[in-house]
């Protein structure tokens, strides 16, 4: 498989980016989307070129290190998946491919496709926790949960990293859309999603920043809610 | 070569750590403030450390190379953490998880660290509930429970396939709470390069801000390393693409001891590699190995059907006709070695990588059949998904096919009862210190060590070095801080302008993992091994000559990272193949060809082999010392699984 592609390339968050345009050849199907990077950045040295930045990690779709839009569609246009698990054989149908960052003013840029995230860091430190001491547990079947509510806790639960990308899409629809973007959000994000619809292009930027935060720490504390039932939520 | 000594305590097992707990020295409350500590790494060890010490009221400072603590690899462990609790009144006791895990690491742990290991496993999971991890429960609202590779028992927490993200969840809320109090300071992308030696004692660390490239010092009274495991060594395997050893690497160059570092998992069920591009291998959770069933064709000539047009006769389900009692549920080590054996026979099935088939079937018609589509994927929906999106294949249609992978490394730094390495200050914990798994782990025992770690034992054995340990500031102008700063901007231009620049990091950590799976791999002897050594000393000066990287060093440079992180890599896989070449007996995930009993068993040399190997650094050659390890409990047996 051969695919041109145009990859965001950005210094730092001072000054603007552009669109490069690269071309690649020989791609084998089973080839991941991150290891078609790869495999451009050795071209790259080769070149003696500075290599394109990009977050990745884990590389089995569980530590969200992974970003990137492509085509307009924050880690492709499969559902319900990451970045770093697109394998080639889902772009078999295309030859031209557009890379570039999540952009959000909460997001800066760092570098090319590397985008800032510790907003949402900042959001857990203001309360997103359950107050427990090391040492001060009680016996863990003293108290029952049923199983319903444990099962809800943990699709909530594993919503945590999902939540944050809400607040993405919702910033990227109404501000930053360099493509014309489709709202396109996984399946398990759908339920947080319905919590940010609360009328946000009424708001100045200010109070839209605000509210999001809210409803971040809303559903983040919702989580809470369910998780840890019968334990006290932060006061914060 | 000399002696080394753990500073276990003695006396009855049950009451050795209740009784150092005592021993050991306290620090007051109001005095706490005064000291700072220094944790690098963000997993579950380092998280749960620096919550509780910043709960007791220690200035901490943590450092990940993540964009946040989170992402940490400890979040990829999927099965599940094991914990002596019996509900299932199923015969579980301290005792039992203790023997299971000295049984299972082949007879090469220490006998204190593991009981302490299994005595604290039960107050895990008190916290971690609190804490509100989402564990599996039952209809009638009790923990549920599932039994593991290598045990009888039902001892297994898990939250579906992602045990391992949601307790590192549990454990970044509990460090991030401390850094909304301020008891805690955090940096994320940042990368330790140095220990700051003064006095023989580690002060500090050097961190190089991956983001502008700017180096700097950071002191305290001491360091306490969470940075993980060294798989990555082998190029591909399960690991995170970031987890690497240069932390515990620049540890080891500063004085602390290395042991065992030949003693690398390799777990059985992977997803076979299916080309010569591929970055990372991904586990498949060893839980489907309760229900899946593994299976080989016995003609070779059907390894090319489809798994559908093989007939019930001719399959060989071969760890069921090879260990019937514990038969799919032997331990990772000895299914590893079978699926190897099968494969080389020429029956794998799958792509062709080097004219071989490298897979196996693990099948769930079998229990789809019983219990239903809903209930199979209730238990393992997350995985076949994830396999289905690897592979394109649907796991509920055809079988899946998976094959071994370097995983999880049971080496690591060596560490006394306390574990504090053989440099004073410089402690290390979870995966990055070789305790308590011996020559092999059991499955669902690494969230319970390194969260054992971090949450219980390391607060107080810190508190005890602080308390017993007066210490003089040491400020930026000390020359030791002045000297570790220029070492590591030296290397940071070594790398970025070799003398004839001509590889890229990728490439030489290719040429590395290919030698030491080949060499050092899931067999290996001694031939092939001084035969690696040689290649990779040759390889260590081809890349100090050839490596190259582009862009500066003053900006964010992925590509510098990987040449540092590699370079160390082909140091310690030079040590990983001296230990294996020293270690002449086979013991758990060890198998040294020589040492093999026809059935492919491990035959193990207790005489003159049971010791941890510790190897000290010394320019020329590495110096070996021994930690003997006395069974004063357990008898050693041979580890039968038939």
């Amino acid at each position: 498989m051969n695919f041109t592609l145009h990859i965001w390339r950005q210094k730092n968050s001072d000054i603007s980016g552009e669109f490069v345009t690269y071309k690649i050849d020989n791609i084998d199907e089973d080839t991941s989307f991150l290891e078609m990077l790869d495999q451009l950045n050795e071209q790259l040295i080769a070149q003696d070129q500075d290599c394109i930045v990009f977050d990745y990690d884990c590389r089995e779709g569980i530590c969200g290190a992974c970003s990137l839009v492509i085509n307009g569609y924050p880690h492709g246009d499969k559902k319900a998946t990451t970045t770093c698990q697109l394998y080639m054989r889902d772009y078999k149908h295309q030859t031209e491919l557009w890379v570039e960052p999540w952009r959000a003013e909460s997001f800066p840029v760092i570098k090319d496709l590397t985008v800032d995230r510790t907003s949402f860091d900042d959001i857990i430190q203001s309360g997103g926790y359950v107050s427990v001491h090391t040492g001060s547990a009680p016996e863990a079947n003293a108290l029952l949960v049923d199983k319903h509510s444990a099962d809800e806790a943990f699709n909530s639960a594993a919503l945590v990293s999902a939540v944050a990308l809400v607040w993405l899409f919702v910033q990227m629809h109404q501000r930053h859309c360099l493509l014309r973007l489709k709202l396109h959000i996984c399946r398990c994000c759908l339920k947080a999603r319905s919590k940010s619809k609360i009328g946000l292009e009424k708001c100045s930027r200010k109070w839209r920043v605000r509210v999001l935060a809210v409803v971040q720490i809303i559903a983040i504390v919702n989580v809470f809610a369910l998780r840890g039932l019968q334990f006290q939520i932060s006061p914060r | 070569m000399s002696n080394l000594y753990a500073n276990e305590p003695t006396g009855p097992l049950e009451s050795r750590w209740e009784k150092h707990l005592f021993n050991l020295s306290l620090i007051a409350p109001q005095n706490r403030k005064k000291h700072k500590v220094i944790v690098v790494g963000t997993g579950l060890a380092g998280a749960s450390l620096c919550a509780t010490l910043g709960e007791a009221g220690y200035q901490v400072s943590s450092f990940c190379f993540q964009d946040s603590p989170r992402r940490a690899h400890s979040i990829a462990a999927q099965g599940g953490i094991n914990a002596t609790k019996n509900y299932q009144n199923d015969g579980d006791s301290v005792w039992r998880l203790f023997y299971d895990t000295i049984k299972g690491g082949d007879f090469r742990a220490r006998e204190s660290n593991v009981y302490r290991l299994a005595e604290l496993s039960g107050n895990i999971i008190d916290q971690a509930v609190a804490q509100g991890v989402p564990f599996a429960r039952e209809y009638s609202g009790y923990l549920a429970n599932r039994s593991f590779g290598g045990t009888q028992v039902s001892r297994t927490f898990y939250a579906r396939g992602q045990t391992g993200q949601q307790l590192l969840l549990g454990a970044y809320q509990a460090h991030s709470r401390q850094l909304e109090n301020d008891n805690v300071t955090h940096q994320s992308r940042s990368e330790m390069l140095e220990i700051i030696m003064v006095d023989d004692k580690a002060r500090g660390v050097v961190v190089r801000d991956l983001v502008t490239g700017e180096i700097s010092a950071h002191t305290a009274d001491c360091v306490i390393l969470c940075t993980g495991g060294y798989s990555n060594a082998f190029y591909l395997s399960t690991n995170a693409k970031g987890c690497n050893t240069s932390a515990t690497w620049r540890a080891y160059k500063q004085g602390a001891y290395f042991a065992n570092p030949s003693f690398t998992q390799i777990h059985p069920t992977c997803v076979p590699p299916t080309g010569e591009n591929q970055s990372k291998l991904t586990l498949m959770s060893e839980s489907l190995r309760n229900d899946g069933r593994i299976w080989a064709p016995k003609n070779i000539e059907d390894c090319e059907k489809n798994p559908a047009d093989i007939k019930e006769e001719d399959r060989d389900y071969f760890l069921e006709r090879m260990y019937p009692a514990f038969a799919n549920l032997v331990p990772r080590d000895v299914a590893s070695r079978a699926v190897k054996h099968i494969c080389d026979q020429g029956h794998g099935v799958g792509s062709k990588i080097h004219g071989q088939r490298l897979g196996v079937y693990l099948d769930f018609s079998a229990i789809i059949e019983k219990l239903g589509l809903d209930a199979v994927a209730e238990k393992y929906g997350n995985l076949f998904d994830m396999y289905s999106s690897i592979t394109g294949e649907d796991p509920y249609q055809t079988p899946m096919k998976i094959y071994p992978a370097p995983h999880y490394t049971m080496g690591g730094l060596w560490v006394d009862y306390n574990l504090m390495t053989s440099v004073e200050g410089l402690f290390a914990g979870g995966e990055a210190n070789f305790s308590d798994h011996g020559a092999n782990r059991l499955g669902a025992s690494a969230l319970m060590q390194g969260l054992a770690d971090g949450y219980f034992i390391l607060p107080k054995t810190v508190a005890n070095y602080l308390s017993r340990n007066p210490l003089a500031e040491v400020d930026d102008n000390h020359p030791q801080v002045v000297q570790s700063l220029k070492a590591v901007r030296d290397r940071i231009q070594q790398l970025m302008h070799a003398p004839q620049p001509k590889h890229s990091p990728e490439y030489f950590h290719q040429k590395l993992g290919k030698i030491l799976w080949e060499a050092c791999g899931m067999s290996r002897e001694a031939d092939r091994l001084n035969q690696a050594i040689g290649e990779i000393a040759e390889l260590e000066a081809h890349f100090w000559q050839n490596i190259k990287v582009t862009g500066v060093d003053n900006d964010l440079n992925q590509t510098l990272e990987r040449a540092g992180r590699v370079a160390d890599f082909i140091e310690l896989g030079k040590l990983m193949c001296q230990d294996a070449l020293m270690r002449e007996e086979s013991c758990g995930a060890h198998a040294r060809v020589e040492y093999l009993s026809e059935g492919g068993e491990a035959k193990r040399d207790d005489d003159d082999f049971s010791f941890v190997g510790a190897w000290e650094y010394k320019p020329e050659q590495p110096m070996l010392h021994k930690e003997q390890l006395n069974y004063e409990f357990i008898e050693l047996t041979v580890r039968n699984y038939k």
